[in-house]
């Protein structure tokens, strides 16, 4: 006979207690559920925005509807439909001025007309072009490399090694390092994922932190603070 | 197992969930298997451990983004008293939205700290890592 007790109480009850919470919330889980996968990436992107704000910078945000803040969930779409969030600095003399955006296609710094759409992307202000390329059908927005001072790729899952490394050969191909300024500072290329790392994920992390100098920002869940605390040590890059 | 935790959930997120559900118990049921004296506790009985693994699912998948858009919510709303709402693809997170959620993580959160289940449990890295964790928390002498 197997003991029914889990530490504390029956584990029937816990069962029971599960069920009874699971059939009392099930029109909430139907209806806000369609949204989960979006809402990692939206917390992501707030985190984002809370690093500036750390860092001394004014946000504010852009391109409201009537009060309500619209999100750009996915590679579709002009972001000009979509709220952005703006940060602004002074540092001696000069004024620094960046937007926050989510979902922007970025252009390659090597060649043009090959995209690749960051989750999101921290750009100079109105730095934004609009055109149809040659290979497309259709009108695209996105930021060419020389506006761009960082971006962020976003993964609700458990961190694994074919994802860590793929992701370190991003910034090479989209990221102009050359000619930046030291001030102000802006987080590194980084990885943020919700998935709590076990010792081989971490070891690859370190490594490749190390190695790109970018960040890998894992377990989200636990410690959202990670991306925007002065208290967890990251890497960081000058301003283009 | 997984059953009675997707019923209730949108089509796409209830298959993801399930196959995540699927992938693991294979691996799962191979450390429940295991001569491994680190997982004796989970032969006793094998529908409560695959109960706690869809559990656990449930937890990272479905509760904690909730919880995490609740907050964040929250905090846009508490720094920028311009925002009213958010708009994700078509339809509005509002204050309810926001309301609804905070109560549904309490009533979870009660569950567990009842049946003294912690959220180190739940939110684990690997099977391996979920398995030795569930076998120590059967082992946890009884309290009352």
């Amino acid at each position: 006979m197997p003991n029914n007790r889990t530490p504390f109480k029956d584990r029937n009850i816990l069962i029971r207690d599960i069920e009874v919470f699971l059939q009392k919330n099930s029109a909430l889980f139907r209806v806000q559920g369609s949204r989960i996968s979006h809402f990692f990436e939206m917390n992501c992107y707030n985190y984002v925005v809370k690093f500036y704000e750390n860092q001394g910078f004014t946000v504010l945000p852009q391109n409201l509807d009537g009060g309500i803040f619209k999100y750009k969930i996915s590679a579709a779409g002009d972001p000009s439909n979509f709220s952005y969030f703006l940060v602004t600095k002074q540092v001696g003399e000069e004024v620094y001025e960046f937007e926050i955006h989510h979902n922007l296609a970025l252009e390659c710094a090597y060649e043009d007309e090959i995209f690749y759409t960051a989750d999101i992307s921290v750009i100079r202000k109105n730095s934004i072009e609009r055109k149809q390329p040659s290979t497309y059908s259709m009108k695209r927005s996105y930021c060419k490399s020389k506006d761009l001072e960082t971006f962020f790729e976003v993964k609700h899952l458990a961190p694994f090694p074919e994802l860590l490394f793929s992701f370190s050969g991003i910034p090479d191909s989209f990221l102009t390092m050359k000619g930046r300024a030291d001030k102000p500072r802006h987080l590194a290329p980084s990885l943020l994922m919700s998935g709590r790392p076990n010792f081989h994920s971490e070891k690859i992390k370190e490594y490749l932190q190390k190695r790109h100098g970018i960040n890998i920002i894992l377990n989200l869940f636990k410690t959202p603070s990670a991306v925007y605390s002065k208290k967890y040590p990251k890497e960081t890059i000058g301003t283009i | 197992m997984i059953d009675i935790f997707v019923k209730n959930l949108p089509p796409k997120v209830a298959v993801d969930l399930r196959r995540q559900y699927e992938s693991l118990l294979p691996v799962f049921n191979s450390y429940i298997d295991s001569e491994n004296a680190r997982y004796t506790e989970l032969k006793k009985d094998k529908d409560f451990d695959h109960f706690m693994l869809a559990l656990a699912l449930f937890y990272s998948s479905v509760v904690i983004p909730l919880r995490e858009a609740e907050s964040c919510f929250r905090d846009l709303k508490s720094h920028h008293g311009e925002i009213r709402s958010i708009r994700i693809s078509k339809s509005d997170f509002s204050s309810d939205s926001a309301i609804a959620i905070h109560r549904m993580y309490a009533e979870m959160s009660n569950i567990l700290s009842e049946h003294r289940i912690s959220e180190h449990l739940l939110l684990f890295s690997d099977v391996k890592d979920f398995a030795r964790n569930l076998n120590f928390y059967i082992k946890a002498p009884y309290a009352e």
